[in-house]
């Protein structure tokens, strides 16, 4: 599976080139082309499915039941699973971790919000079905398709039910698109001078460092990470390397935002 | 799903844990104000190594911020110590992190701090002086005064603890780091550093509002710079 | 024509030694009239005790607010150390339906318990944990010395069932919105009345995490004494019933949906008032281990020729053992429980290679209670 050293060394040097260059041809901005699409889950109130050129493929579904939010106070749940890795690698722990303290913070409860006393509950399901680079940038983009086209069924009964123990009525076949907005993280390696978003399996492999950065809501925010992107090459960064990270996000997420947005 | 544990004695299924209830309102107000008006206190570190015999090297650092807010890690190194199966051309790290006293963190929240340490010490170990072996680190938390399981500051305030720690535990062991790491924290981000701050290896933040990034790494810079100090100072 | 072969003796140094023939150290340390770890054959490791400033209620804590930690203890011996934290939970007891109306039901059970006189008895339950350098399950010895634990509290009445029900207080929210929590032994007569159509039982649950550091020896009785330190110093929370959960009768709704009316209904925790536990204290008592070895006469230094007729003992005893070259080497262990009055809680003895005389089990009581006495003026 791992690349000799002669292959490593090769890929280093051209990504240390001026420009740099990367085996696929990408500029140090540009994403592997990625096909996203969404709703095609009958059971489920939202899903989506996206493919990188590469083979990397991720599924997501959205779920939802109606809860007791006086009883039970977690109306998000995220759950990652990925081929390849039990669940209890430290891969997949700290990327399921990390994904639903950020839902959790930035998912509008209130939206969820049926009654006084009646919340929707959902359950995101991330099923990573191949991926040999760090999946964490093509999750969040799935679950934010998902979440996008995600429909929720209609209330019909009275939202104000002075919590009185009353169970809501859902209209038979109407429903009402969740506008959520989640969050997207993106993922650069760092090569010698050079940061690259999106890296390939290969690319990790020779990084020097892995930054983790989200965008949501047209700014960059938490968490932001130093990600080890293999285990035998870790070397320290400078401050240019984040602040080009920071530039090229920046930059480029709006466009990306706006691509996935459109894929319906 | 879950097995029943038959290895330790749990008690009884059907017991709850202790609820207190929640302190009038008050009370708390004032505490807050004493942790986050007064910060100019006196901050204080005491360190000490050789604390754990049986481990290759330790250290216990008590980190005091000069009001109430208290962290007390401990680290033990194990290792250099051959590692079985296939050959490694370097050596491979591991951290461990475990709550002794209060348990406030979930394993999730655990595995990422692991992960990211093990990341942080990656970079500056020497991987490649210690072919077929396994460096084992160990850090327990003793105690975080100021933890409380509702808030999201706590990990951000362990972190730079945690790192000094693992730091003075290597020099301990005597295994070869290319410099000391230590880490400085700023609003809920926590930055490490090696070089005299010329070189970052970690970075960890969980602040909402990043405008100004060359910004939060000079204030960072500044708290590295004092804590890389105490340490030197310590082991001179 | 052969050549003459030089042999070489192999020196080592004796951490070395130590290492790689762990008896042979022993032995040579032993006929110098000293042990492995510098101290004397009926010489003890210091301890020193205090409580860690771990719990919420000790006097130094800053983060009573979060802090579920009711009883905690920090203790050293030698380089040693552990660490015991105490937290608790509230189990509701399952009392017979016809409570107090059925006489001979009552009477039954009251003989039944007499012959039990176990069931008066309680206990913690107690995890141990010992750093090792390793991840994964739990060693046999952490699961036997928590088993252990276990049991000898339970047997030693130490920690009696009355100590551990709670007596329940109601809170109560006034018109104004102003909350008080009333309990029934602080009332008056005519107001206990109130309390007493309640006639749901809780009691408290104990558990102990137990956590040792630089393990160097056997570890039972530091785990025994840290965790009756610890237990010297719980403070159970007082326990309320908000008002309104305490006047309705359970009204548990049979459809699916029943859980969610209970789960309002639970049982708080005062977070400032609290009673200490009451141990009950003639019966405290604490641990201390003894080694029985052989002296290998060929293991010996060389003395002078005119020692040598000198009639030596052929066993030692030792006291407190410490080091890997003691715990491997001696198979013949005592471990003794015991306050200064020789009242025994517990007392192992395993005989191995080394024949235990009577004369150094009497020793053995006299050391220990000794050090129990040394122990408790610590505590």
């Amino acid at each position: 599976m791992g690349l000799s050293l002669t292959e490593k060394s090769f890929l280093y040097d051209s990504l240390t080139l001026d420009p740099p260059l990367r085996p696929d041809g990408r500029g140090p901005h540009q994403f592997r082309p990625l096909e996203v699409s969404t709703d095609f889950l009958p059971n489920s109130n939202g899903s989506s499915r996206v493919i990188l050129s590469g083979g990397s493929e991720c599924i997501v579904s959205v779920k939802t039941k109606v809860v007791d939010h006086t009883v039970e106070q977690e109306l998000l749940v995220a759950d990652v699973d990925i081929q390849g890795h039990r669940d209890d690698s430290p891969l997949v722990t700290s990327m399921s971790s990390l994904l639903s303290k950020l839902l959790k913070q930035t998912i509008d409860q209130k939206k969820l919000m049926l009654t006084k006393r009646y919340s929707f509950k959902l359950y995101i399901d991330v099923l990573v079905l191949a991926s040999k680079s760090y999946p964490i940038s093509m999750i969040s983009f799935a679950i934010f398709s998902a979440l996008k086209n995600t429909w929720l069924p209609k209330l019909i009964s009275n939202d104000d039910d002075l919590e009185v123990e009353e169970l809501p009525t859902f209209h038979d076949y109407d429903m009402v698109k969740l506008e959520a907005d989640a969050p997207l993280l993106f993922t650069f390696a760092i090569v010698g001078d050079g940061v690259f978003v999106d890296p390939t399996f290969e690319e990790s492999i020779v990084s020097n460092n892995g930054l983790l950065i989200t965008w949501y809501k047209d700014k960059v925010t938490s968490p932001i990470r130093s990600v080890g992107l293999n285990n035998d090459n870790i070397k320290g960064f400078s401050q240019h390397h984040l602040e080009q990270a920071f530039k090229l996000i920046r930059q480029y997420a709006p466009h990306i935002e706006k691509a996935l947005d459109a894929s319906d | 799903m879950s097995v029943q544990d038959r290895r330790r004695i749990l008690g009884p299924a059907e017991a709850k844990p202790l609820q207190f209830a929640a302190i009038t309102p008050v009370r708390t107000v004032e505490n807050r104000d004493d942790g986050n008006g007064n910060k100019s206190g006196k901050e204080s570190v005491f360190i000490s190594t050789d604390l754990v015999t049986n481990a290759n090297g330790s250290s216990y650092l008590e980190y005091m911020d000069g009001t109430s807010d208290q962290v007390l890690v401990m680290s033990s190194v194990f290792g250099p110590r051959p590692l079985r199966g296939s050959f490694q051309s370097k050596a491979s790290v591991s951290i461990q992190f475990k709550e002794v006293t209060l348990e406030h963190l979930n394993t999730g929240e655990i595995k990422e701090i692991c992960t990211f340490l093990t990341n942080v010490f990656n970079a500056v170990i020497n991987v490649e002086k210690y072919p077929k072996s396994g460096i084992d680190i160990f850090i327990d938390l003793i105690q975080h005064s100021n933890s409380n399981p509702t808030e999201e500051a706590n990990i951000v305030n362990i972190l730079p603890t945690c790192i000094n720690s693992i730091t003075m535990a290597l020099v301990d062991a005597g295994i070869e780091i290319i410099d000391l790491v230590s880490a400085g924290s700023k609003d809920n981000s926590v930055v490490a550093f090696i070089r005299n701050g010329h070189e970052i290896v970690g970075i960890w933040s969980d602040d909402d509002n990043v405008t100004d990034i060359s910004k939060l790494i000079e204030e960072c810079k500044a708290k590295y710079l004092v804590n890389k100090q105490t340490l030197v100072q310590y082991l001179k | 024509m052969t050549e003459s072969i030089d042999i070489h003796p192999i020196v080592f140094p004796p951490e070395v030694l130590a290492r790689i023939s762990p008896d042979i150290s022993l032995q040579r340390h032993l006929s110098l009239e000293t042990r492995p770890c510098s101290r004397g054959f009926e010489e003890f490791r210091d301890v020193a005790i205090n409580d860690g400033n771990i719990s919420r209620y000790s006097t130094n804590c800053q983060n009573a607010t979060t802090n579920n930690i009711i009883g905690s203890s920090l203790l050293r011996s030698g380089k040693t150390f552990v660490i015991t934290s105490i937290t608790g939970g509230i189990i509701e007891e399952t009392l017979p339906a016809n409570n107090t109306e059925d006489v001979g039901e009552e009477e039954l059970m009251k003989l039944s318990e007499d012959t039990d006189r176990l069931c008066e008895n309680s206990t913690i339950y107690p995890v141990v944990e010992v750093q090792r350098g390793r991840v994964g399950g739990p060693t046999d010895e952490e699961m036997i010395t928590s088993e252990k634990l276990y049991k000898t509290l339970l047997h030693s009445g130490i920690l009696k069932k009355t100590a551990l029900a709670v007596s329940c207080g109601i809170r109560r929210t006034e018109e104004d919105g102003s909350v008080t929590t009333i309990y029934s032994d602080e009332l008056l007569d005519e107001e206990k009345k109130i309390n007493e159509a309640n006639n749901r039982k809780w009691s408290y649950v104990l558990y102990a995490k137990i956590q040792v550091f630089s393990r160097n020896g056997p570890i039972y009785d530091l785990c025994w004494n840290s965790l009756i330190s610890a237990l010297k110093t719980v403070q159970l929370p007082r326990a309320f019933l908000d008002e309104r959960a305490a006047d309705l009768k359970i009204a548990i709704r049979t459809r699916g949906r029943s859980m969610t009316i209970r789960e309002t209904y639970d049982i708080l925790c005062d977070p400032h008032k609290s009673l200490p536990l009451k141990l009950n204290e003639g019966e405290l008592c604490y641990g201390s281990n003894y080694g029985i070895i052989d002296i290998e006469p060929l293991a010996q230094l060389a003395k002078n020729d005119d020692e040598m007729d000198v009639d030596k003992p052929t066993s030692v005893l030792l006291a407190d053992i410490e080091t890997e070259a003691e715990e491997s080497s001696i198979l013949s262990t005592l471990s003794l429980t015991t306050n200064k009055n020789g009242q025994f809680k517990a007392a192992t003895i395993i005989g191995g290679d080394s024949k235990i005389t009577p004369e150094m089990i009497k020793r053995c009581i006299f050391l220990s209670k000794q050090r129990s006495k040394d122990i408790e003026s610590k505590v």
